[in-house]
């Protein structure tokens, strides 16, 4: 992608990105929501026209050559794009159709996949009667009958328990390292960037802030987050006392959190600080440095959204 | 991939459903079937008034009941396409290589494959209450060319609609089109019978040449050139017409 | 009967609630005034010659002929909220919030009915000012008027009546959508759109069994003639029965409900 924008009347989604994507690797897309994940994973499937710029996808232009890109990327969005009346079989097989697969390979392979996602009990029944969790498996096996070389998720597992969440990620990277598959995919996750993704992109407000492998940034970001439980009363007081061990990191209310210079062992420092101020400490945790700390030292906030988040 | 594939795949798939959903067939078939029965009765003493070109009403309704079914098949394409868009099935149609013609063509095909059916049963209908062929197998033909007309442009509008506005809400406008262009004709009444501004707009309306073209399987003078090449005439420009209306929509829907 | 001025009170509310919430959804009504005045006049347009067969009766236009079936179109189609309403709060658990408070049962029902049934006296009025310029008439007056008035208002509580019924049993907005096509069926069966005396065949004697014929004909009466004090009752009892009747029905399908 280069220097990708799209706007949508006087908002502009979508502020000028720069990204290159290895062909192999998962890439992650993390950020909050209305960041502006799902509308480039849209122009990049051509199901949105950019406003500025050029994307090239599987080596095709999205604009120029837009059918060929539609041969090499398989997509997954964010609703389960399911038609309830037909069964499971029945739309892997349109899918199959569609992407051109003669009848015979179209129904080995979609066969194939509904016992790997864990529908084949299940491919006879109307989609209709599936669970949030059957229809996402439906639609990932949808997005991969013609085994595509790119793989779009767009918030794959937004909404899932736990257990289909995990199967899910275990499957992706059975995807990326069985077949080398390609894969983008948008999060508001914390958790399932910093698992899945080869590399990542922290994307705010329409534009990339950081940019790398998981392990790099957070290293990037040094020192370990130091929280402290005080009540609200004394947030600003306990923020005082705690200035000359580390800078100030947002956090949420009632609570201090500082980047602990010099690491763990400086905690002993905090508590006799706290303790001769005569702060009371309601909880008190040592973290290393997270995600959504990157996110904070770039964009001054909290990652916002469901999920594993620790202000 | 060719185009006939993927038209054949999406039209395949509003078989399936219609299959699996019989409601909606019966919903179909039942308006015309009951409006022909009732204006059969009803209007049964109007064509003592003469002019008519036929002296049984069966005979004069049956087509434009065939007709409205179709029409009414055709626009049903709009509503199964906004219920598409609406749960994102249609993104999913627009993200794969499947060409665009064919996501116009399979849609208006499978409207056409219904329209037919449905206008087969109102023919059933209208047989069964003592309509009598006179056209031969020509005007039969003919009959369901106009049918199959009639579907093909009421889809183009529907279609051409929903793909520029995208929300269902746009829906009610489909019928609306359909029964304001299709009543504002000599659906009722020849031209002769009618008064007033009826007359001179359905003089106008291309609807009227068609049911002319359509009527000719069952007055009493049969087939012939005349009667044929308005209505043939007007199928083409409708279709064509609303085809591009809607081709031009699907083409756009890419914002 | 104690609490009975309550009870009015209970009834105004619920009527200003369902009357409130038709007049801001103009997709709901706008139908049922565009409609069938658009079918009248493509119907005149297109009938108007046949005012010259023998057996039709003495009118000065096929629009004063068809002002009574215009109005009547109008109120059914017009007046099938009560029951998509009150299938809508079942289904969304509003019901058992009304049926928990303190209101009278009878005002839920009279209360939802007084609502639609002044909208079909709106609408009755809509469809007599549009048409008379058109060649409708109005030969019994003022008086005539009123009456018609006020039978659209008692037919509109009716197929309220009705669909409320429906609603209220069910509890599904499907199956009242379903049984639209039976009061459909029953206003094109009747002398509402074509004498059945020219119609003649099984047509005619259907209509002829048909009680909305009868109210009808009154109407028409009334509107082409002049006052006519049998034509005005029998129209009136024919309405008000109908109210009665589905009035009922609606108070027996909220007992039936109450009790499961």
């Amino acid at each position: 992608m280069e220097g990708l924008v799209r706007r949508f009347g006087d908002l502009v989604a979508v502020d000028g990105i720069d990204l290159h994507v290895d062909a192999g690797e998962i890439f992650g897309f993390l950020g909050p929501n209305g960041a502006g994940k799902s509308t480039t994973v849209r122009m990049l499937t051509t199901l949105l026209r950019p406003s500025a710029g050029r994307a090239l996808v599987a080596g095709h232009d999205v604009l120029a050559e837009a059918q060929s890109v539609r041969r090499s990327i398989g997509v997954a969005l964010q609703d389960a794009a399911i038609d309830p009346i037909m069964t499971g079989r029945e739309l892997l097989r349109l899918q199959a159709v569609l992407h051109g697969l003669a009848r015979r390979v179209a129904r080995e392979r979609g066969d194939e996949l509904l016992e790997r996602v864990g529908l084949s009990a299940a491919a006879d029944r109307r989609v209709g009667e599936y669970s949030g969790g059957m229809r996402r498996r439906l639609d990932l096996a949808m997005s991969l009958i013609h085994e595509p070389s790119v793989l779009f998720l767009d918030e794959p597992t937004t909404g899932l328990d736990p257990t289909s969440r995990v199967a899910l990620w275990e499957e992706v990277r059975r995807l990326n390292t069985e077949f080398g598959t390609t894969v983008l995919l948008t999060t508001q996750y914390l958790e399932e960037a910093d698992q899945l993704a080869d590399r990542i992109a922290i994307i705010d407000g329409g534009q990339i802030v950081r940019e790398g492998r998981p392990e790099a940034l957070k290293a990037a970001v040094g020192d370990p987050t130091l929280r402290v439980d005080v009540g609200e009363d004394h947030v600003e007081a306990a923020a005082a006392v705690l200035a000359p061990l580390g800078s100030q990191r947002p956090a949420r209310p009632g609570r201090v959190a500082i980047g602990l210079t010099g690491g763990a062992v400086r905690m002993v420092d905090a508590v006799r600080a706290l303790d001769g101020a005569g702060i009371e400490v309601l909880h008190m945790e040592l973290d290393p440095p997270s995600l959504d700390d990157v996110f904070a030292e770039a964009t001054g906030r909290r990652l916002e959204g469901a999920g594993e988040q620790r202000p | 991939m060719g185009v006939w594939q993927g038209t054949m795949a999406i039209a395949g798939r509003g078989v399936i459903k219609t299959r699996r959903i019989p409601a909606i067939m019966i919903q179909s078939v039942f308006f015309p079937t009951f409006f022909l029965v009732i204006y059969v009765g009803l209007y049964a003493g109007v064509l003592s008034l003469g002019g008519f070109g036929t002296a049984s009403v069966e005979n004069w309704y049956v087509p434009f009941m065939m007709i409205q079914g179709g029409s009414f098949s055709g626009v049903a394409v709009g509503f199964s396409t906004a219920v598409d868009i609406d749960t994102g099935f249609f993104d999913r149609l627009m993200s794969s290589p499947v060409s665009r013609m064919s996501i116009l063509a399979g849609t208006a095909l499978f409207g056409l494959f219904r329209a037919l059916l449905v206008a087969t049963v109102v023919l059933g209908v209208g047989v069964a209450l003592g309509a009598r062929f006179t056209g031969g197998l020509v005007g039969v033909i003919l009959l369901y060319l106009a049918v199959a007309g009639i579907s093909l442009a009421a889809s183009g509008w529907a279609l051409g609609l929903i793909y520029r506005v995208k929300d269902q809400r746009v829906a009610p406008l489909f019928p609306i089109g359909i029964f304001l262009t299709l009543f504002m004709s000599t659906a009722q009444v020849p031209l002769e019978v009618a008064t007033g501004w009826l007359r001179t707009v359905a003089r106008w309306n291309p609807v009227t040449e068609v049911l002319e073209l359509s009527r000719q399987a069952f007055l009493d003078d049969g087939v012939s050139m005349s009667g044929t090449v308005g209505g043939v005439v007007a199928i083409l420009v409708m279709v064509l017409g609303f085809g591009v209306f809607a081709w031009r929509g699907l083409v756009r829907y890419v914002p | 009967m104690i609490g009975s001025g309550h009870t009015l009170v209970q009834v105004r509310a619920i009527a200003g609630r369902s009357v409130r919430a038709v007049i801001r959804q103009p997709q709901l009504w706008a139908p049922s005034l565009i409609f069938p005045l658009f079918f009248t006049a493509l119907s005149s347009a297109a009938f108007e010659r046949t005012r010259g067969i023998p057996g039709f009766p003495e009118v000065s236009s096929f629009v004063a002929f068809l002002l009574a079936a215009t109005i009547v179109q109008g109120v059914m189609f017009g007046s099938t909220s009560p029951g998509t309403d009150a299938a809508l709060d079942i289904e969304s658990g509003f019901f058992d919030r009304l049926i928990a408070s303190p209101v009278a049962r009878i005002a839920l029902v009279a209360g939802r009915l007084t609502g639609i049934m002044a909208l079909a006296a709106g609408q009755c009025l809509v469809f007599v000012v549009v048409l008379l310029p058109f060649g409708a008439t109005m030969a019994a007056g003022w008086v005539g008027l009123a009456v018609t008035v006020a039978i659209a208002a008692l037919f509109g509580g009716a197929v309220g009546g009705f669909s409320l019924a429906v609603g209220i049993r069910t509890g599904s907005v499907e199956a009242v959508n379903g049984f639209f096509p039976i009061f459909f069926a029953l206003v094109f069966l009747s002398s509402a759109f074509f004498p059945p005396n020219i119609s003649g065949g099984w047509f005619e004697t259907v209509a002829g069994l048909n009680p909305l014929s009868y109210m009808i004909d009154g109407m028409r009466t009334l509107h082409v003639q002049g006052w006519d004090a049998g034509a005005a009752s029998g129209s009136l009892a024919v309405a008000g029965g109908l109210l009665a009747g589905f009035v009922a029905l609606s108070l027996l399908s909220l007992r039936a409900r109450l009790r499961s």
